[in-house]
């Protein structure tokens, strides 16, 4: 910019410096040309000088013819009658001999005059003194020969008045000088200025020059500016036939006349160019400096949208750099949980869990949050029953609305179609979203949720409603447009211990968009919120969902299609990660199934196994050093025993577009890490051999008809306890139903040692050991939803402790050997109740 | 807007700029060239000589001078030496001079045929100048230098070296030109030496070494002249007169001056003639000048340092009369007769400079012809 403006000065001095060289320019050719106007002119009027000084001769001529041959008397007199006139005008007249002798009339030094000599050989002569002034003289002949000269001579004083010439014009000033430099005729009012004018060194140059070039010209003039600032043209010309010139000046403006117009015209002109050049140069620079800032902006724009690029890269690395960890802890803590038979070792451990679950989510939320921004985010449409999104709702915030003593209703149009088509798993995000902000932000009252569904314009479509009531604290009116807003938290002042990353009704809301739906809020502060999200969704089956009871889950068969327990004992899998954490849970998380389950830590190592076995579905990590899963994944693609084997990707690099990257390397299916037992399955289920697979769906399904009723019928009225309750479990497993699965499952694996453990106390009567099983029976009992049978082992504690401690007397303390007498078989049946239950369908809950 | 609005690499300002500048500059260059026609053409001088340029003499004095005051007025000069007179040439080559742009031509010829007189009518815008002064017919101006003042000083310096007192002169033509200066020549030897005699012998021809030679055997042998003066344009009298061990007087040739016999050579510094000539050309005052004739009063003619074998006191005599005539000594100055008796000038009377141009067809006395 700076240097563009460097340049348009550089420019505009140039501009003026051609501007005044043009000027000169013009004015030197106007001058010139002035001088050579002044001199022709001034070569006329040596033309008339001439002809004023030819008259003078013709007369004298005419005297001269008169007085040849200079004879007679009668001649005599006729000169003394001329001479008597041109005395009266105080003219000198005379009539010379050879010998410069005074013939007649007034005398005359000969030697005064050096032309006077040519008259005598017969020429007519002009010659000038300076003391004694012009003299005319013509020969008076005799028949060619020379006898006499008649001269007129003009004193200095007389010559003004005879001979000047200022008919140029007014304004000129003119002399008729010797050509030596003597004035002849000067002008009239010859004064003080003029002489200084004719010593002004420039006036001098001028005249020199014109000396010069008269050599060769007739009439010269030139053009000069005095001290005084004058501008004249001077002039001369040297009159023919005369030792004689006309010198004068005129000033500029005198011949210039118009032309000073044409002066004035051109300054006028040059300076509105240089104007015009001059707006026209500021609105280009100014026009391309606003070009320059609007390429900045793009500039700017670019690097900020690579600055986000390089926030979601960095993102994804952080997630990844998080989730292995997170990865070692989940899975560990999950064998610490299946492997502890310290109940407060359990406890801690499910805190962990529970710890690290909301982690993964505050990660997921993030991750999500990324993908929106990039707009990436996966909308995967699948079947799905509604029942089981109500369910998994339901049981997956129940335990918190318990926990804050909140009222939590369900309020579901029996009239919903049962079967729609739809991402389950972000509607059900958007609206656990919703309750948890109802739970979070309710101090007291209710929690409304209220499904429902309207027609749309577009066949076998359906606009799914789900609103979020609660009698929550409200947000103020103008609080509601920052609502959708990325990391804005409303009220923060107010409810400075709510935590979460205020991502969640963003996501929401942009999910919803993504979604063809729209998210809605009606609030009054201070007494309550309602979110409503519509989605619209295609309608598979029409059979309404009919009444909708958490409890009465066991009623719905929907879930039988997506029952993952599974055995498959012929099926081999080959699992590649460098991480032993990672290759000990996929083992432990499988061991259920019978698959059997090769390990190895590198891919060296694994393309070594794939070439000597056939492995019916290979799991392999992404990210190995060395070799990476992808290269292991191509090299292992050559193997003729790998050629139609799925792969399935571990990865922690939960990077927007990795699915497709993945895929389109070759792999099947991608895992993201923490690695879950629900999603290995799923993967299994759907990659392995369909021959291979047994599903427990159909065996169990029928225990589950039998056991399932009377566990119903026993969960009835009169009994206090349900067999098994799947809110109570999720709760212990903080809504994650993966984990409740797990716990379930290891739960039913720790069962029979448990039992065998009482048995084998209650055997030996040794009631102490049997106080310590029942304990641990009573609190892992709860922590799977066993609320009977953890509360007839709560009961058969505080036996064992009033039969041990004898507190409350001997007699107490033997009705409490009696009831344990009594229960303990009970006990043992409770717990073949609960386990059937947790058999037949452990993820029940867990399933979406 | 951004991308339609760049050129490359150069911002559109920056390129604009170095367009308009360029620009500009040119425009300076233009103007700055720009010149206005001199107010006065260049002349161009064209020169017809019937001799060769490079002889001796008469010739190259004219060449030589002519080339000094063209270089010194700025003209350029085209000269046509060896136009023979009466071969017809000197027509073709005034067409030529013309054609080529000459505005002034010289004519160092004497005679002039019809044929030339007829191109130089047909050319009145052409300056037209010829050193015979019997031929005035605008355009044609006559101009010549006053060499009878020379040749009168040389007679007086014949006058008083002639032991004889017989005096011979080969002279070229009769026409006035030449018998003005015969005149002034006997007027000269009269001045100093009453008693002595010019013997005057026509060759009619300007350069003609066989005839010449023959005519100043003659003279040497019949008359018996002790002195020989001549009006010729080479070499040829003096080298006879060498030989012959005759004092001479030389006329502008710069051989002479190293001649043992030679009294002395009359020169003239025909640059400076021309010069003047031009000049009034060029201020356009030709046409007002009726006959240039110029001599001793402006240095154009004088006559060489005087040999040794000339006496102090007749070189005092000489200088006499050459201060006389610097001091306009008027020459042709009364009484003056004729050979036949006639008087031609009054006492008192001077012959005007028209009559000598004009009428100068008779020789004064003491001219004996061949």
């Amino acid at each position: 910019m700076r240097k563009n403006y460097i340049m348009l000065l550089i420019l505009m001095v140039l501009l003026i410096i051609v501007g005044t060289v043009v000027y000169q320019k013009v004015t030197a050719l106007l001058n010139r040309s002035m001088e050579q106007s002044v001199a022709r002119q001034i070569a006329d009027l040596s033309v008339m000088a001439e002809e004023r000084f030819g008259r003078e001769l013709a007369s004298l001529h005419l005297a001269a013819d008169y007085l040849q041959p200079y004879e007679t008397t009668e001649q005599k007199k006729f000169f003394d009658a001329m001479r008597l006139n041109s005395i009266r005008l105080g003219i000198a007249v005379g009539i010379l001999g050879l010998e410069g002798n005074i013939i007649q009339g007034d005398p005359l030094k000969e030697s005064d005059f050096p032309r006077l000599s040519m008259a005598f050989r017969g020429n007519d002569v002009i010659d000038y003194h300076p003391r004694h002034g012009l003299l005319f003289a013509v020969p008076i002949k005799d028949q060619g020969n020379v006898q006499c000269v008649i001269y007129r001579l003009y004193e200095p004083s007389l010559l003004p008045d005879q001979f000047s010439l200022s008919d140029y014009n007014d304004d000129n000033r003119l002399l008729i000088m010797e050509r030596n430099g003597h004035i002849i005729v000067p002008f009239k009012n010859y004064d003080e200025n003029d002489e200084a004018f004719f010593r002004d060194q420039a006036v001098i140059d001028g005249y020199n020059r014109i000396r010069t070039n008269l050599a060769t010209k007739r009439a010269d003039a030139v053009y000069v500016e005095t001290e005084q600032g004058r501008k004249d043209f001077l002039f001369a010309a040297d009159i023919p036939h005369t030792n004689c010139s006309m010198v004068g000046f005129i000033p500029w403006e005198a011949v210039a006349g118009n032309i000073t117009h044409i002066n004035n015209f051109f300054v006028r002109v040059s300076v509105m160019v240089l104007i015009l050049f001059a707006i026209v140069s500021l609105s280009l620079l100014i026009m391309q400096s606003k070009a320059e800032q609007s390429e900045y902006l793009v500039r700017q724009k670019k690097m900020a949208e690579k600055a986000n690029n390089a926030k979601s890269a960095f993102l994804a690395n952080i997630s990844h750099e998080i989730r292995t960890p997170i990865n070692a802890i989940v899975g560990m803590n999950e064998l610490i949980i299946r492997e502890s038979r310290i109940t407060s070792i359990t406890e801690y451990a499910l805190a962990i869990k529970q710890a690290s679950d909301t982690l993964i989510t505050l990660i997921n939320d993030i991750l999500d949050f990324s993908r929106i921004e990039s707009g990436k985010l996966d909308i995967r449409e699948n079947d799905y029953h509604l029942v089981t999104l109500l369910r998994n709702l339901y049981f997956l915030t129940q335990p918190r609305f318990q926990k804050k003593n909140l009222q939590f209703d369900l309020h579901i149009d029996e009239a919903l179609p049962s079967v729609l088509t739809g991402d389950m798993v972000r509607i059900q995000q958007i609206v656990l979203n919703l309750l948890t902000n109802a739970a979070k932000y309710t101090a007291m009252g209710h929690v409304d949720l209220y499904v429902n569904a309207r027609s749309s314009e577009t066949p076998d479509t359906v606009i799914l409603s789900i609103s979020v009531q609660d009698t929550g604290i409200g947000i103020r009116e103008e609080d509601i447009p920052h609502l959708f807003k990325s990391f804005e938290r409303i009220g923060i002042e107010e409810n400075p211990t709510i935590e979460g990353t205020g991502l969640g009704l963003s996501i929401s809301k942009e999910l919803a968009t993504l979604m063809h739906g729209q998210i809605s809020v009606k609030s009054v502060y201070t007494k309550g919120s309602t979110f409503t999200v519509e989605l619209p969704q295609r309608v598979v089956d029409k059979t309404p969902v009919g009444e909708f009871s958490p409890l009465l889950m066991e009623a719905h068969g929907e879930q039988a299609a997506y029952t993952e327990s599974f055995t498959a004992p012929d099926a081999c899998i080959l699992v590649v990660d460098d991480n032993e954490i990672n290759l000990k849970t996929v083992t432990h998380l499988l061991k259920k199934t019978g698959v059997r389950i090769d390990c190895c830590l590198s891919g060296a190592e694994a393309l070594k196994k794939i070439s000597e076995t056939v492995y019916d579905l290979i799991f392999l990590d992404q990210m190995m050093p060395r070799m990476d899963g992808i290269e292991t994944l191509h090299r292992a693609k050559e193997l003729p025993n790998a050629r139609n084997v799925p792969f399935i990707a571990f990865t922690a690099n939960a990077i927007v577009g990795i699915r497709e990257k993945l895929l389109e390397e070759g792999f099947s299916e991608y895992i993201s890490k923490p690695i879950r037992g629900r999603e290995l399955e799923h993967v299994l289920l759907t990659f392995l051999p369909k021959e291979k697979t047994r599903p427990l769906l159909k065996s169990r399904k029928e225990e589950k008809e039998t056991q399932g009723e009377s566990c119903v019928n026993k969960s009835g009225p009169g009994t206090e306890k349900v067999v098994f309750n799947p809110s109570t479990g999720l709760l212990y497993s903080d809504g994650d139903p993966a984990l409740f699965h797990e716990l379930s499952d290891l739960f039913c694996t720790l069962l029979p040692a448990k039992q065998a453990e009482l048995e084998d106390a209650f055997g030996s009567n040794d009631f102490s050991r049997y106080r310590i099983a029942v304990h641990a029976l009573k609190t892992s009992a709860l922590s799977v939803g066993g609320e009977r049978l953890s509360d007839m082992a709560r009961s058969l504690e505080q036996a064992c402790i009033r039969h041990l401690d004898r507190i409350d007397g001997e007699k107490a303390g033997d009705e409490a050997l009696l009831y344990i007498q009594n229960n303990h078989e009970k006990l043992m049946g409770a717990c073949q109740e609960l386990e059937g239950v947790l058999r037949a369908d452990p993820e029940k809950s867990g399933k979406n | 807007m951004i991308s339609s609005f760049r050129f490359g690499a150069a911002s559109p300002t920056a390129l604009l700029c170095i367009i308009a500048g360029a620009a500009l500059l040119a425009i300076l260059l233009t103007v700055s060239s720009f010149t206005m026609e001199p107010d006065s053409p260049r002349v161009k001088i064209g020169f017809i000589m019937h001799g060769d340029k490079d002889e001796d003499g008469w010739n190259a004095s004219q060449y030589n001078g002519i080339k000094v005051a063209c270089a010194l007025l700025d003209a350029d000069l085209d000269v046509r030496d060896n136009v023979r007179e009466a071969s017809g040439a000197t027509g073709r080559n005034i067409q030529e001079l013309i054609d080529s742009g000459c505005t002034m031509i010289f004519l160092c010829t004497y005679t002039k045929s019809a044929a030339t007189r007829a191109i130089i009518a047909a050319n009145p815008h052409i300056a037209f100048v010829t050193n015979s002064a019997d031929i005035q017919n605008s355009p044609l101006t006559s101009c010549f230098i006053r060499m009878y003042q020379a040749r009168f000083l040389a007679g007086a310096l014949a006058g008083l070296e002639s032991r004889k007192n017989r005096i011979g002169y080969i002279a070229a033509f009769p026409n006035s030109e030449v018998i003005r200066g015969l005149n002034a020549f006997a007027l000269g030897v009269q001045a100093t030496n009453p008693k002595a005699l010019v013997y005057v012998s026509w060759t009619n021809s300007w350069s003609n070494p066989q005839t010449e030679a023959e005519h100043a055997h003659e003279l040497l042998l019949d008359r018996d002249v002790d002195l020989l003066a001549y009006h010729q344009a080479g070499l040829t009298i003096p080298i006879i007169a060498e030989k012959a061990g005759i004092p001479f007087i030389g006329y502008n040739a710069q051989q002479t001056l190293n001649m043992d016999h030679a009294l002395t050579t009359i020169q003239c510094r025909w640059d400076i003639y021309y010069y003047e000539i031009i000049q009034h050309f060029m201020k356009g005052e030709l046409k007002y000048v009726k006959n240039h004739w110029v001599g001793f009063d402006r240095e154009i003619i004088t006559l060489s340092p005087l040999s040794e074998r000339v006496s102090k006191e007749n070189r005092e005599i000489i200088d006499e009369l050459r201060f006389g005539l610097s001091e306009k000594r008027l020459i042709f100055k009364g009484p003056i007769f004729d050979i036949k008796g006639n008087i031609r000038c009054k006492r008192g009377e001077v012959i005007s400079d028209n009559a000598l141009i004009d009428d100068m067809d008779w020789l004064v006395q003491g001219i004996i012809e061949k």
